[in-house]
Order: C-alpha cells, then structure tokens, then sequence
C-alpha cells in the first residue's frame, strides 16, 4: 500500500517540476492542467487571451502566454481526444458557439448529448457550417472544418433562413440539418420578438408609463400599459409607434402622437 | 444624460439635453429654442408644444392634445 507521506512527497516534486516547464493548452480565461491525477485551474496572462497558447506556469494560479503554438502542435495535442461532427448553429461570444451534433445518435452514445453545446475556439465557420470537434473530458474544442460538407446546401439553408421559411424546402436534409435550421428559425424570432417589445417598452418608458402586454396585428401593436394605478389601451402602427387608436376622442388626429406622447394627453385628459 | 423625446409634424425625434447644447435643468422656453435649432425650424413652429416632465427623467415634448 503506497504510503500517504510517499504521495504527498511525489506531487511536491510534479508540482516543483511544474514551474520549470512550458506547456501547451487552449485558453479561454482558465487554463486546466492535469498534474499526478490533481487537476489546477490557473489563470490566463494576458486576461483577455482566448486561442491556442504555449504557456509557462508563474505559480500554482497564474501561468503566462509565452508564445501561440504551431498548427501541427495543436492537432498533436487534439488528436489524443474523441472527435465529433458537428453543426455551427450560432456565435456566443467571442469564438464560442452554439452547435448541434451531425450525427445525434453517435453524440448521445459517445457523449451523452441529445442537445445543443458549446464549442471552443472557433476558427472559422458560419451558421450550418460542420466542423470537427475535439472533447477533452471538460469542453469541446475546434479541431478543423469538416471537409464533407456541402456548402451550397447550407448556403441554401441560409437563404431560407433569411426568408423566415417555415418549411425549408430542401430536400437532401438530414434530421439533424433539420433540427439546426428549426433551431435557428426559433432563435430569430425570439430575438425579433424581443426587439419589438423592447422598442415598445422603451417608448412607454420614456414617458413615463409601463408595458403590461401587447398583441401583434398585421400592421399595428394592440399596447397595453399602466400609468400611475391606471390602465390604457393604444393602438399604434408598427413601423412608428404612431398613435392609431387612443381610445378617447382626439378629433382624427391621433397620428400626431405616438407611444411616447400619448402618455400625457392620456394624463391630461384625466385631469379635465 | 437626460433623455428627450420630441414629437412634432407626425414625426419622432430622440435626443439628450447634451446634444441639445443644454446643461442644467432648463426652463421650457430654453427648451424650446434648443429643440427649433435642433429641428432646423423657426422657434414659432415650436412654441406651442407641450412640455412634460416624467417621473423617469425624461423630457418630452409633443403637441397640444385636440380633445373632441
């Protein structure tokens, strides 16, 4: 049995031997080393870096930049990892994206994913673009563009997404290449829809008032929103936010207001 | 930054107290003459607006309300 003294003298001289090597590692704020079965999050110098580095530990918290490895370095370092298809879905931040499995059965029993995730150090790429990934046990890592992939079916996939198509029309879809664009088309509306409702917000909030909802018409935003205890309901069009219905008599001339300013005629009418 | 939010002749306009060269807190007359000079109108065309002052801050100016 390995004595607990011999153990502790064994990672002091991994740890002392430590300091005195360079290493190779994606970065991405923390760099994680393996050290005699131990794991060391260190910190990143410079902060802001996120690519591939070759690094030199300053102690057990801190290592340095010293240099960005070669190409060949890194696939030597990615090759001793599972590799995975995958789908680029959307960009997160940085060179982190959003991506779904090629193949969601291989995915699910490799790797236990069934959903979208994350992908580190992005190096190139568009949305419905594969690539190959590389899975450390802790992230998934950028290893290359998949060099099977049709780029005129995803420029294709594109197109149809920047028509908001619900039904994509292309018909050499695999399920997976399916899922991606239905995900993609859930994402943009969301942000569509967002959008809307913080422009209506904001113009509320200028004047004073609060959203409580609105509904969507053709044209126009059926707006409900609440101005000290009371509630109102303005029909604006919406490419302007100009008043289209108040709810109270303005002689035909609703158009001479909008969100923003119909909070105080709203007001004022109260007070006549 | 003060917000000001301008509605005259069915348009929109969204501006700052900054932008409009005033510091401090201006009367409605100062105000005014700011938002004619922005708009690159004659201060008359103006004059008639309403200016209100919102519990958030912001400033807006808009037409007088044609109640029927």
């Amino acid at each position: 049995m390995v004595k607990v003294e011999d153990l502790i003298e064994k990672t002091k001289e991994l740890e002392k031997d430590f300091l005195d090597t360079t290493f190779l590692a994606p970065v991405k704020g923390l760099v994680v080393v393996k050290l005699g079965g131990m794991v060391y999050r260190l910190r990143a110098e410079p902060e802001d870096f996120e690519g591939w580095a070759v690094l030199k530990p300053k102690d057990y918290a801190t290592a340095r930049v010293i240099s960005e490895p070669q190409p060949h370095q890194v696939y030597d370092y990615l090759k001793n990892y599972p590799s995975l298809r995958c789908i680029l879905l959307k960009k997160i931040r940085g060179r982190t994206w959003l991506s779904l499995p090629y193949n969601l059965s291989d995915a699910a029993q490799r790797f236990k994913i069934s959903k979208p995730f994350l992908v580190h150090l992005v190096e190139r790429g568009g949305t419905f673009e594969q690539i190959k990934v590389s899975y450390d046990g802790l992230n998934f890592w950028y290893e290359s563009a998949s060099a099977t992939a049709s780029l005129e079916k995803v420029e294709k996939m594109r197109e149809e997404l920047t028509r908001k198509q619900e039904e994509i029309k292309l018909k050499d879809l695999t399920r997976e290449e399916r899922m991606a664009y239905s995900f993609m088309l859930s994402a943009i509306k969301e942000e569509l829809l967002s959008r809307e409702e913080r422009k209506i917000r904001d113009a509320l909030k200028k004047g004073g008032a609060e959203l409580s909802s609105y509904l969507e018409a053709e044209e126009e935003y059926v707006v409900k929103w609440k101005f000290e205890g009371e509630e109102y309901i303005t029909t604006v069009r919406k490419q302007d936010l100009a008043v289209v219905s108040s709810g109270i008599c303005l002689s035909g001339r609703e158009e001479l207001f909008d969100l923003t300013s119909i909070v105080g005629v709203m007001r004022e009418h109260e007070e006549r | 930054m003060q917000a000001v939010h301008i509605r005259f002749k069915g348009q929109s306009y969204d501006t700052n107290l900054e932008e409009l060269g005033i510091q401090g807190v201006p009367s409605d007359s100062d105000l005014k003459d700011a938002v004619a000079r922005h708009l690159d109108v004659a201060p008359a065309e103006v004059s008639e607006l309403v200016v209100e002052r919102t519990s958030e801050g912001s400033l807006v100016l808009r037409p007088q309300a044609p109640f029927g």
